[in-house]
């Protein structure tokens, strides 16, 4: 089934053309790499995807759905959610306080019997502490889940952006270089936890300039250079494709 | 929780006692106004503590609430209660029209916009004087006459009458206030505060979050509003004056902005000094802004900033 489908995306500044016509489509429980040299328009398209910027033109499909004139905190309760290359997390609060934030149901309204209910936990909330306390656990930060996040290093903030995403149960996990300025252990550990929620049947779309993180994880690989979608297909294949070559070397 | 409960209860029934201790009416003054001062103060906390804005609208709606329950109660002779809630509803709605244009503005043009917008207010209550009677005022305001169901109406005018009022009423606007800053929404505001893009990435829709933060901050500073009115029973352009923005701005930094508790202690630490520091005269100013410079330097988070720190610095340390 297809997830999400772009058609004729453009995203225009001024002169510039950071994004140009790119169509693509991701289907259920695929992990597809996006690669391209600095600035062919990678984090772009992923702004234009979640509207944190506006596109020019083009239409964005999720779930059969068209979402290009839906707002972000829309789309991301549709299940389509993204991190962030410089991890963002909240550094004021801790590790479980982030993640419950991350979990919270935005959806439903902001209901007053909440304002005035007893401070204890309800169903749905123990529930979200289950699953914040289990992912904490599974990426191994459990010592640190009282420490403010702000005290966590690099390489843990991105450990925590991640299942800080994962926490509204998502269909589609968009990762803006997820290993990026991260240890070699570290950057394993990622990739084991891509894979193993792959194997779950989590669906990914991973921006990344680590050529061993794509060729290990992805099936499908896309390459764009200033803006334009210049080849797609395995990664095996990809790498021999002359015009990629040229696109990172410029011969 | 069954302690807290404990503590908070003896807090309360300890400043009910207090008129009990005959204390003169000036005292009194004093704790009315920092009642009226910590909901006010609290009206701003709200924006700039949990919401990450710094909203000079707040002294603007709470001229707005004064203005707004001393023209129903003169002209439309309306009693207490309902003044009392048109004038906080009233600056809601006021709030909720403007605020969607300040809400789009970013953070320094928002800081503008909202004194533009107390600035407007100020020009308004001077001008309009078929209604405000402009610079003049609207003297002769009557005391809170409350018509509860069941029970002969009460009329708060002694001063006892009236710090018994505002006891009851700032403990309800904290209670509230404390709920609401630890519910679902108070969390969202936080995550606004810290981090917008995340927010958004999270799925909280950030636009209508601060706009509720708004509506509900104007409706806090408006029935402060209404009970100065009330309590002075005079109101005149001057309550627009950068006076009362001053003191619940200062109230707020050194208070502890994100924090209740800290902001109450500010109300307190903020109305008191200033009548102290009277017997120096014309020194007063000069030691007020000495013990600010002092406050920013040494605590830059404000007392409960620095209470909750350390508290917390002591958890972790146990474990």
């Amino acid at each position: 089934m297809n997830l999400l489908e772009i058609q004729g995306l453009v995203k225009k500044y001024y002169g510039l053309v950071a994004v140009d016509h790119v169509s693509l489509r991701i289907e259920d429980g695929e992990v597809v790499g996006l690669i391209g040299p600095n600035g062919s328009g990678k984090t772009t398209l992923f702004d234009c995807i979640t509207k944190f910027s506006e596109p020019n033109e083009g239409k964005v499909f999720f779930l059969g759905k068209e979402i290009t004139r839906q707002s972000t905190h829309g789309i991301v309760l549709r299940g389509l959610v993204r991190t962030f290359q410089q991890a963002r997390i909240f550094p004021k609060m801790n590790l479980v306080e982030n993640l419950l934030l991350a979990g919270q149901q935005h959806r439903l309204p902001y209901q007053w019997s909440n304002l005035w209910g007893r401070g204890e936990l309800k169903g749905r909330q123990i529930e979200l502490l289950h699953r914040a306390q289990t992912l904490i656990e599974w990426t191994g930060l459990t010592a640190l889940k009282e420490e403010w996040a702000g005290n966590l290093s690099y390489g843990q903030r991105k450990l925590l952006a991640m299942i800080m995403a994962l926490m509204p149960e998502p269909r589609l996990l968009l990762l803006d270089e997820p290993t990026a300025a991260v240890n070699p252990v570290m950057i394993e550990k990622i990739k084991s936890m891509i894979r193993e929620l792959n194997r779950k049947g989590q669906t990914f779309f991973i921006i990344e300039h680590n050529m061993d993180v794509i060729m290990d994880l992805c099936t499908r690989v896309i390459v764009l250079d200033h803006g334009e979608k210049i080849a797609e297909g395995r990664p095996g294949e990809i790498q021999k494709n002359p015009r990629v070559i040229e696109a990172y070397f410029g011969v | 929780m069954k302690r807290e409960t404990l503590l908070y209860g003896l807090l309360i029934a300890g400043f009910g006692a207090l008129p009990l201790f005959g204390l003169s009416s000036y005292s009194l003054h004093v704790l009315i106004m920092i009642g009226i001062f910590l909901i006010l103060s609290q009206s701003l906390n709200l924006m700039m503590g949990y919401v990450g804005l710094l909203s000079l609208a707040c002294s603007g709606f709470f001229g707005v609430g004064a203005y707004v329950s001393a023209l129903l109660s003169l002209h439309y002779k309306m009693t207490f209660i309902p003044s009392f809630l048109t004038a906080g509803l009233g600056a809601a709605a006021l709030a909720a029209c403007v605020g969607i244009p300040f809400l789009r503005l970013s953070k320094h043009s928002f800081v503008v916009g909202t004194l533009a917008f107390l600035l407007m207010c100020d020009l308004v209550s001077r001008n309009w004087t078929s209604v405000t009677r402009g610079p003049m005022g609207l003297p002769g305001i009557p005391s809170p006459r409350i018509a509860l169901p069941f029970l002969p109406p009460i009329v708060v005018s002694s001063k006892e009458a009236h710090f018994y009022f505002i006891l009851v009423l700032s403990c309800l606007v904290l209670y509230g206030f404390t709920k609401l800053t630890t519910s679902r929404l108070g969390r969202a505001f936080t995550a606004v505060r810290d981090d917008e893009v995340l927010a958004k990435a999270m799925g909280i829709n950030t636009f209508k979050v601060k706009w509720l933060a708004f509506i509900l901050s104007a409706f806090m500073a408006a029935i402060a509003g209404s009970c100065y009115a009330h309590y002075i029973t005079f109101v005149d352009p001057l309550i627009f004056d950068l006076y009362y923005l001053e003191v619940a701005l200062v109230t707020v930094i050194v208070g502890g902005a994100g924090t209740v508790w800290g902001v109450v202690a500010g109300a307190f630490l903020f109305t008191i000094l200033p009548e102290f520091l009277r017997v120096v005269g014309g020194l007063r100013l000069l030691i007020y802004g000495v013990i600010l410079f002092l406050s920013i330097l040494l605590i830059p988070e404000g007392i409960g900033g620095a209470i909750r720190n350390r508290l917390r610095r002591r958890r972790v340390a146990e474990g």
